[in-house]
């Protein structure tokens, strides 16, 4: 059977989620054809706008860096304007599933990257985080208290402390440490902290942050915690948290599975259940039907199955290499749904440096696109006049080293889904209007 | 067992984890990466299984939202039947991956005295003490089974025929859903068959480690299958399960099976039905007039595992003045015979609890979802009733209001 819809999404990453409740909100009908389920559920679930600039020097303001952007980067096709109005647009939708986002800012109001700790004991430049925290006391604490709990290996609360006391701008904090008690007996595995923050989400659970929480920061000026208050949208233990902790605090980004990934995808899910999106999950997108530069369909493959779409525009979210967005072969790179090729050194070597912490041109293989995030030829030509790209699928940009992660995907993703939404409904009146 | 899964494909990524209905309530479970790929290490090294493998409900989220496409369960099923083979398996287990036979063993027992045999208390405190929770919500036997109905069913006389394919669920406990969907078919121009040399699909018996059982049940049914091609017509089924064996399990565990019989596809009724609207040959459009009816769905797992969307949903949505909304509350925590075992159950029930309160707080008085199980689950949970997409799609055709009831 053959499926219309006006807007088709690829991936559910936070491109693709973020696409979608773009063009539902403007009114579109919106499918999601998804294969697994993109990395922001297992992210640390903040926001990096702009944390460094080319040259690595990082960056207090993140848009004072968007000038010197090459032209191809997707903030220098988006606009400043243009991805501040998608970050507001994008928190308010967040706000109404109980999931409230906060921007740093500086003295004046000017936006400003806020250090936010790992568990690694390192420090990352993001932009927009959950606004019940306070990451951004850090600085100018002067006492800190690290907190782990037992049994959760991969949070050490001394290694912690001994790492972020090297960052000269932190030298002068006292910290001190503190190891909760394990809330459950330990099974056949290891704690982690999703495995506290669901704990933290039952009753018992609340019970136990109020009993062990209570009074953790006086005489702190913040208190730094793993990622285990609560796994939910809203969960109620973290609007009560700096109240029985008498102290602001923060959760130190976790490896994956992050915490804060789960709930900002949870929020965003939320909206497009409201919306009535329709997904196709374990599928693959293939096979696309082109004429006369229209992708009139596109097939969702799964096993032994394929279905035809037939959208009206598509947004492709797909991400990068490892989400299978861009394939690698023996010297040749593409796009994987509508096979775009994408321009690449024949010789292999050249795509990687020897410094792997280093620039990799691997990391900004990816499609080329117009001004409307439509994909370009190399003379700047449309090739599918329907296809809006948005995320890791994207070239010109390396978000690990740039730390511009979510942040690029946000605002591509949301500027992508406004315009395929626009299309589609557009074409759909004109075409009622030629019947 | 020839099936060998590279366990390098995955990457360690621990999205499974995130979506594992199972670890996210019990730390018993060692998770799907650990216990599926990760483990799958030690096991090619010969070294003894981890006991939390049982914890696997088979419920295929980690499959669904892998990006590497490792067939996390999959490993794990494997490992399961290795384990049976060299250790057994438990009579418990025996009788829940075996309804079909328990269903034709009794068969010339009247329903009312089986069901007072097995559902009352003294039989349920037996079971329970045999591994089968009181607590759980065992489905009743019907008095007649799907295909005895189906057999003194007067269909009209038409010219393209189709297969149907009940699955235990609607066969043993829920004919008369399998009624509606002939109704429906009948409507769209189609004469049901259902052969009697159908048998259980099989996967209850993966699940529960019965291999060999599971191959004999594909064998006879992927032959049954291959004359219905034969004979030029398409075959469908109402359970999502049951699609799933045929369409992803049968090919992945048993190859040579298909090698020898060719592939067996049971297509999504639903999907059919809402072809056949499309296409103008089941009408859709001109209802009799009634009240609206509002709807909260569940999409099955396994259904969701297929990549085919909801057409489900979809099919009651195409309805005048119905209106069915998506829970998108993940798995419900049956997982076919999952929750009904003792030391299961409470995980079960805790899985399916975001699923209970959104029926719950649904305006919605009635509940649907394609899998028979996960009706059972939302009824016992969510305490409204749980009725097949196609016994909506039939009521409104005629105007009345859905039967809630399996066997009034």
């Amino acid at each position: 059977m053959s499926r219309k819809t006006d807007v088709l999404v690829i991936g559910s990453g936070a491109a693709g989620l973020t696409a979608a409740y773009a063009a539902a909100k403007k009114g579109a009908r919106v499918k999601l054809v998804c294969d697994g389920m993109g990395c922001l559920a297992i992210s640390g679930g903040s926001i990096d706008l702009l944390g460094y600039d080319r040259e690595g020097n990082r960056l207090a303001n993140p848009y004072d860096g968007f000038a010197a952007l090459s032209p191809e980067h997707p903030y220098s096709i988006a606009g400043a304007e243009k991805t501040k109005e998608a970050l507001k647009e994008f928190g308010a939708a967040l706000k109404s599933k109980g999931y409230e986002l906060k921007a740093g800012a500086d003295a004046g109001g000017a936006p400003q990257n806020t250090l936010v700790p790992t568990i690694m004991g390192t420090l990352k430049p993001t932009y927009l985080y959950d606004a019940a925290q306070s990451p951004e006391a850090l600085v100018s604490a002067k006492k800190v208290l690290v907190t782990s709990v037992k049994g959760f290996r991969e949070c050490r609360s001394r290694l912690v402390i001994d790492q972020l006391r090297r960052y000269p701008e932190l030298e002068n904090i006292d910290f001190k440490e503190k190891v909760l008690p394990a809330p459950f007996p330990e099974y056949g595995r290891s704690l982690t902290a999703l495995d506290l923050a669901h704990f933290a989400d039952t009753t018992r659970g609340l019970e136990w942050m109020r009993e062990h929480l209570r009074g953790l920061g006086e005489n702190y000026d913040l208190v730094l915690l793993p990622p285990i208050i609560g796994a939910k949208a809203s969960s109620p233990v973290r609007k009560e948290a700096e109240e029985i902790m008498k102290a602001p605090f923060a959760e130190m980004l976790s490896l994956p599975p992050g915490v804060q990934g789960i709930r900002l995808r949870s929020a965003l899910i939320g909206l497009l259940e409201d919306m009535d999106v329709e997904f196709y999950e374990n599928s693959q997108a293939g096979n696309a039907k082109i004429e006369n530069g229209i992708c009139v369909e596109l097939e969702s493959a799964s096993t032994n199955r394929r279905v035809i779409h037939k959208p009206g525009t598509i947004v492709a979210a797909t991400g990068g290499i490892i989400s299978g967005g861009v394939s690698l072969k023996q010297g040749l790179v593409e796009e994987a749904v509508f096979g775009l090729p994408i321009a690449a050194p024949r010789d292999v070597e050249e795509w990687s440096s020897k410094d792997i912490f280093g620039e990799h041109l691997f990391s900004r293989m990816g499609v080329k696109t117009d001004n409307n995030f439509r994909p370009v030829n190399n003379s700047g030509e449309v090739l599918i006049n329907n296809v809006f790209f948005a995320g890791g699928t994207l070239g010109g940009y390396d978000y690990a080293r740039e730390k511009s992660g979510h942040g690029t995907a946000i605002a591509t993703g949301w500027i992508a889904g406004c315009l395929a939404a626009e299309e589609a409904l557009n074409n759909a009146r004109n075409q009622a209007g030629a019947n | 067992m020839k099936v060998r899964i590279n366990p390098d494909k995955c990457i360690a990524c621990t999205t499974c984890v995130v979506n594992c209905p199972v670890s996210r309530v019990t730390t018993k479970y060692l998770g799907p990466r650990m216990i599926g790929p990760a483990y799958q290490r030690f096991r090619l090294l010969a070294l003894a299984e981890d006991e939390s493998l049982t914890y696997c409900s088979n419920c295929k989220n980690c499959e669904i939202t892998c990006p590497q496409d490792v067939p996390v369960a999959g490993i794990n099923m494997l490992a399961r039947a290795d384990q049976s083979k060299k250790y057994g398996t438990s009579l418990r287990d025996w009788v829940l991956a075996h309804g079909e036979l328990q269903a034709k063993a009794l068969q010339l027992i009247p329903a009312s005295l089986k069901n007072f045999g097995m559902l009352n208390p003294v039989t349920r405190s037996i079971l329970d003490a045999f591994g089968i929770d009181k607590r759980a919500p065992l489905p009743a036997f019907a008095p007649k089974t799907f295909r005895q109905l189906l057999k003194n069913y007067k269909q009209p006389s038409l010219r393209k025929k189709i297969v149907f394919f009940p699955g235990c669920f609607i066969d043993v406990y829920d004919p008369l859903t399998g009624i509606d969907m002939v109704w429906a078919f009948n409507k769209a121009g189609y004469e049901v068959v259902s052969p009697d040399d159908f048998s259980c699909c099989g996967l209850p018996m993966i699940a529960n480690g019965f291999w060999e059982d599971a191959i004999k049940r594909a064998r006879n049914n992927l032959k049954a299958l291959a004359d219905c091609r034969e004979q030029g017509m398409i075959a469908v089924t109402g359970c999502p399960s049951c699609a799933l064996m045929f369409r992803e399990e049968i090919p992945e565990y048993f190859p040579d099976l298909i090698d020898e019989l060719g592939l067996g596809l049971l297509e999504d009724a639903q999907d059919f039905l809402l072809q056949m609207a499309d296409k103008g040959e089941l009408d859709i459009k001109n209802l009799p007039e009634q009240p609206d009816l509002n709807i909260l769905y569940h999409a099955p797992c396994h259904l969701r595992a297929q990549g085919n969307g909801l057409p489900g949903l979809d099919l009651m949505n195409e309805l005048d003045g119905v209106s069915a909304r998506a829970a998108n509350a993940g798995c419900c925590g049956i997982s076919g015979s999952y929750g009904f075992k003792k030391e299961k159950y409470e995980i079960g029930m805790e899985i399916g609890s975001e699923l209970f309160q959104k029926i719950k707080e649904s305006k919605a008085a009635i509940s649907a979802s394609e899998c028979g199980t996960c009706r059972v689950q939302m009824t016992h949970g969510g305490g409204k009733p749980a009725i097949h997409p196609v016994t909506v799609l039939r009521a409104r055709m005629e105007g009345k209001p859905p039967r809630t009831a399996y066997n009034p």
